[in-house]
């Protein structure tokens, strides 16, 4: 139960940059849920796979406020709160492009 | 050399991508419009010399087109202004800054050349603007692994630019 992830783009830079990999598990949401401050990873129905940091957690709804970092990101503030179900995986480990 | 050991290995495994998606295009900074700017201040700076050889001073045409020049430069040493900040926060990162810890001052400095292009005409200050920007451009490239090389610009005025050696 764990994969490893190539991110491409630049909204949770400078924490995360285009190039990166990511080493993501289920365990952690089997174990203890999806928390605020989560990288987590999931699916969206017209953005495919992203990756987000989770900025607040309705557990009542199971909806999941997901943000980026940058202005520019695509998140929460566009599409909405994302579904607890769609999130598949949260990071456990980075490792950074090097240079 | 960990994430080295990955890309190797994401040739033949083919990893999955998360997009940590952006909705502008993320990742195209070039310094090359700063570069065009600061020689435009100059070019315009020449061009108000001219004039003097081929107008009367205060005549009709000699007042529109020393406007225009000043227009131009004025904008241009904005786009100089414009450009280098947003590449200097947009894409330079802490690590990159920790390694050019002559970035912030240099950037700092080249604002302050690009104020005194628009107050003067001083032709000095406007080479001294395009030396401090291709050191500038010299450092982005230098970033990203790219060598560069340093000629004349094939216009006038002619003056020295670092441009990417590809």
């Amino acid at each position: 139960m764990l994969y490893v992830i190539k991110i491409t783009g630049s909204s949770l830079e400078p924490a995360f940059n285009d190039g990166d990999y990511v080493l993501a598990s289920r365990i952690p949401l089997w174990l203890r849920g999806i928390r605020a401050g989560d990288v987590v990873i999931f699916q969206h129905p017209a953005y495919g796979r992203l990756i987000k940091l989770v900025q607040q957690v309705d557990r009542a709804r199971g909806a999941v406020t997901v943000t980026g970092l940058r202005p520019g990101s695509v998140d929460s503030r566009q599409f909405g709160p994302i579904q607890a179900r769609d999130v598949s995986a949260a990071v456990i480990g980075h490792i950074r492009k090097s240079g | 050399m960990i994430h080295t050991l990955l890309e190797r290995l994401d040739r033949v495994l083919h990893f999955p991508r998360a997009k940590a998606h952006c909705d502008i295009p993320c990742g195209i900074y070039d310094p090359h419009l700063a570069q065009l700017g600061a020689l435009t201040v100059i070019r315009m700076i020449d061009l108000m010399g001219e004039l003097k050889a081929t107008h009367a001073e205060g005549s009709p045409e000699y007042l529109h087109s020393f406007t225009r020049y000043v227009l131009v430069k004025e904008e241009h040493a904005e786009i100089v202004k414009r450009e280098i900040r947003v590449i200097y926060g947009d894409y330079f990162k802490k690590e990159m800054l920790e390694k050019y810890p002559e970035l912030p001052g240099l950037v700092q400095y080249i604002y302050s050349l690009g104020s005194k292009a628009r107050q003067t005409t001083s032709r000095e200050a406007a080479l001294d603007l395009l030396a401090h920007v291709n050191r500038f451009a010299e450092i982005f490239w230098e970033t990203k692994g790219v060598a560069v090389k340093r000629v004349k610009a094939p216009y006038k005025p002619g003056e020295e630019m670092v441009l990417p050696d590809l």
